[in-house]
């Protein structure tokens, strides 16, 4: 178990945390946040690259913060790989159980299998600048994990593939990490990733962890408006009034109030609500449904993502909406869609 | 394209200038002076005298260089930006300046009781490395520097993530990565060091057979009107001194020819 306890850094003028995270061992962990979150601060600590300025990183038990990069042992895979250009793939492979002085048949069995497993046998005798990005992400993958880690930290690393590629790889990764029984902590902007690779995730924003939970979790219920936004929200409406007896709020620019199904509604006023795209739903323009909101056009913005206007908004307004059905409509005319209570989210 | 002819113009106005300096050497080149020049005592002496006090000069800089071209390079410190500048500092400083600089430090009570108790510098052969010393230690640090910023910061870290302590991680990957460019700071160094004339010749005089290096006895040939004699040494230091930079140039693989 990693856990960080009250960690800070300075970086300049950005200041990352306080931060508390617990990793619980043998877990796929991704700290998603925006670029400027202190995604790559934190992995500093994390590495031992450079000191916080206060707090703790404990790892199994002991505190860590001031040891260094080498003594953590921990796998490490950046951003450019860092394959060594100087090195064959073989003892690139072997650099870490060399630098650490790990021999024996354990570690060769081990460091065999991981070769199988990744297909690169045919490559160890070749230089990294001559192998293709796929080549070079699974030597770097099996060189971090030579040395049995017990943390393994990704930093973006397949950022520059294609998106095949990429899933392949994402695959791959999973499924070493499993076979290993590694902890991983894979530091990403890319939301798909996240959740393609991740048990539970991290969201960090503005340099503070704003929610954590299963990639479910976070898809569902997002912790606050910024939160939502990064996770692929896109219709979120300021709120102009509310009724905390009937469960009602109204919208900036709606042409009516809506109904939001939510048990706990705290004391202070809501200020945003949001729904997901995938969460409308269409509907007949005369179907009697509670949220029911007339459209009267679309706008195309790319596969299976359509805008549309409110009938009755006081200004132009746009939701977005994903999907068959969307396109479905389009042709049928059927322009009437549904927020359904119990999708719909609130922000206070 | 006369943009391109003009600016190429200029390029072989280059070659021309150096070349043809070179070539008018030949006006005054006797192969039986060449002969005598060559084999005598005196500039035996000369050639080896230079070569030796070169050779110490860029040792002892890059001695200094190599630590402190890879701090330069690699870490933010108090101060790095003033150090940084002070490289230069022999560059816009003349050579007799800098020359003058040490002469009137080894007449400060500090440098006299150096002079004393540790090392003679003036008029000695220890003076004539410590003026190429001076001399080259600023261009040195610069290259040296120049050469570790080409190696990734990312294969450092990635090499200690590995469990490479840092000194292992110097060994094993930055310094194979930067050795072109640290064998070609040696050698721009070293040539640096071999022509250098304004601070030796003010720190160490112009003693035969004793501080009188290859650029110096140039400067005593031609002075008393020995033109044979000055070219075949003018000859020499010209050679020494270009294969030395067509090496640099073939080791940072720029070479075209």
């Amino acid at each position: 178990m990693m856990v960080l306890d009250g960690l800070e850094a300075k970086a300049g003028d950005f200041r990352l945390g306080p931060i508390d995270l617990k990793l619980p061992s043998g877990a796929s962990h991704a700290l998603l946040g925006p670029s400027g979150a202190g995604k790559s601060t934190l992995l500093k600590l994390l590495l031992g690259l450079e000191p916080p300025s206060a707090g703790e990183i404990r790892f199994r038990g002991e505190e860590i913060s001031r040891t260094p990069v080498e003594a953590r042992g921990f796998g490490y895979l950046p951003q450019h790989l860092a394959l060594f250009p100087h090195l064959d793939v073989e003892a690139n492979l072997r650099y870490g159980l060399r630098a650490r002085g790990l021999h024996g048949e354990a570690y060769e069995k081990h460091l065999q299998r991981l070769i199988e497993t990744t297909g690169i046998a045919p490559l160890l005798g070749r230089r990294p600048e001559t192998l293709s990005g796929g080549e070079r992400q699974r030597v770097a993958l099996v060189r971090a994990l030579a040395p049995r880690p017990e943390l393994l930290l990704l930093d973006e690393p397949f950022s520059a593939l294609d998106p095949a590629l990429r899933r392949e790889l994402w695959d791959l990764t999973r499924s070493l990490q499993r076979l290993e029984g590694t902890t991983m902590l894979l530091i990403t902007h890319d939301m798909e990733e996240a959740f393609a690779l991740a048990d539970r995730i991290h969201l960090i924003i503005d340099g503070k962890i704003r929610q954590e939970g299963t990639p479910a979790e976070l898809w569902e219920d997002p912790a606050d408006r910024e939160s939502a936004r990064y996770l692929g929200f896109r219709n979120i409406f300021r709120i102009q009034s509310f009724d905390r007896d009937s469960l009602r709020v109204r919208p900036e620019g709606f042409p009516e109030e809506l109904i939001v199904a939510r048990e706990n509604w705290p004391e202070r006023a809501p200020k945003w609500c949001a729904i997901r795209a995938e969460n409308l739903r269409f509907v007949q323009p005369e179907e009697n449904v509670p949220n029911r909101l007339t459209l009267r056009a679309v706008h195309r913005s790319g596969p299976g993502v359509d805008y549309w206007d409110l009938y009755d908004a006081e200004e132009k307004l746009l939701l977005e909406m994903k999907g068959k059905a969307a396109e479905e409509s389009i042709h049928t005319k059927k322009c009437a869609v549904v927020l359904p209570p119990e999708k719909l989210l609130l922000f206070f | 394209m006369n943009f391109k002819r003009n600016t190429v113009l200029a390029a072989f106005i280059i070659l021309l200038l150096y070349g043809g300096l070179i070539l008018s050497l030949g006006y005054f080149l006797d192969p039986q002076e060449f002969s005598r020049a060559l084999h005598s005592s005196r500039t035996l002496f000369s050639i080896r005298l230079s070569l030796e006090a070169a050779t110490l000069a860029t040792l002892l800089a890059l001695g200094l260089a190599i630590p402190a071209g890879y701090a330069l390079s690699r870490y933010r410190f108090r101060g790095r930006e003033l150090i940084d500048t002070l490289l230069e500092f022999p560059m816009i400083v003349s050579p007799a300046a800098l020359g003058a600089m040490l002469l009137i430090f080894f007449n400060n009570p500090a440098g006299e009781w150096v002079q004393e108790h540790l090392v003679t510098f003036v008029f000695a052969f220890a003076g004539i490395v410590l003026a190429q010393f001076v001399t080259i230690l600023g261009v040195s640090i610069r290259l040296v520097k120049s050469a570790f910023d080409e190696v990734p910061v990312e294969l450092e870290s990635t090499a200690r993530t590995l469990g490479a302590s840092p000194g292992h991680v110097l060994r094993t990957v930055t310094l194979p990565l930067a050795k072109r460019g640290l064998v070609a700071a040696t050698i721009l160094s070293w040539a640096k060091a071999l022509g250098e004339f304004g601070a030796t010749i003010t720190v160490a005089g112009t003693m035969a057979m004793r501080t009188e290096t290859l650029p110096i006895a140039i400067y005593l040939r031609l002075e008393t009107a020995d033109i044979p004699a000055t070219v075949v040494l003018i000859l020499i230091l010209v050679t020494i001194g270009l294969a030395a930079l067509f090496l640099a140039r073939k080791l940072l693989g720029r070479i075209q020819l």
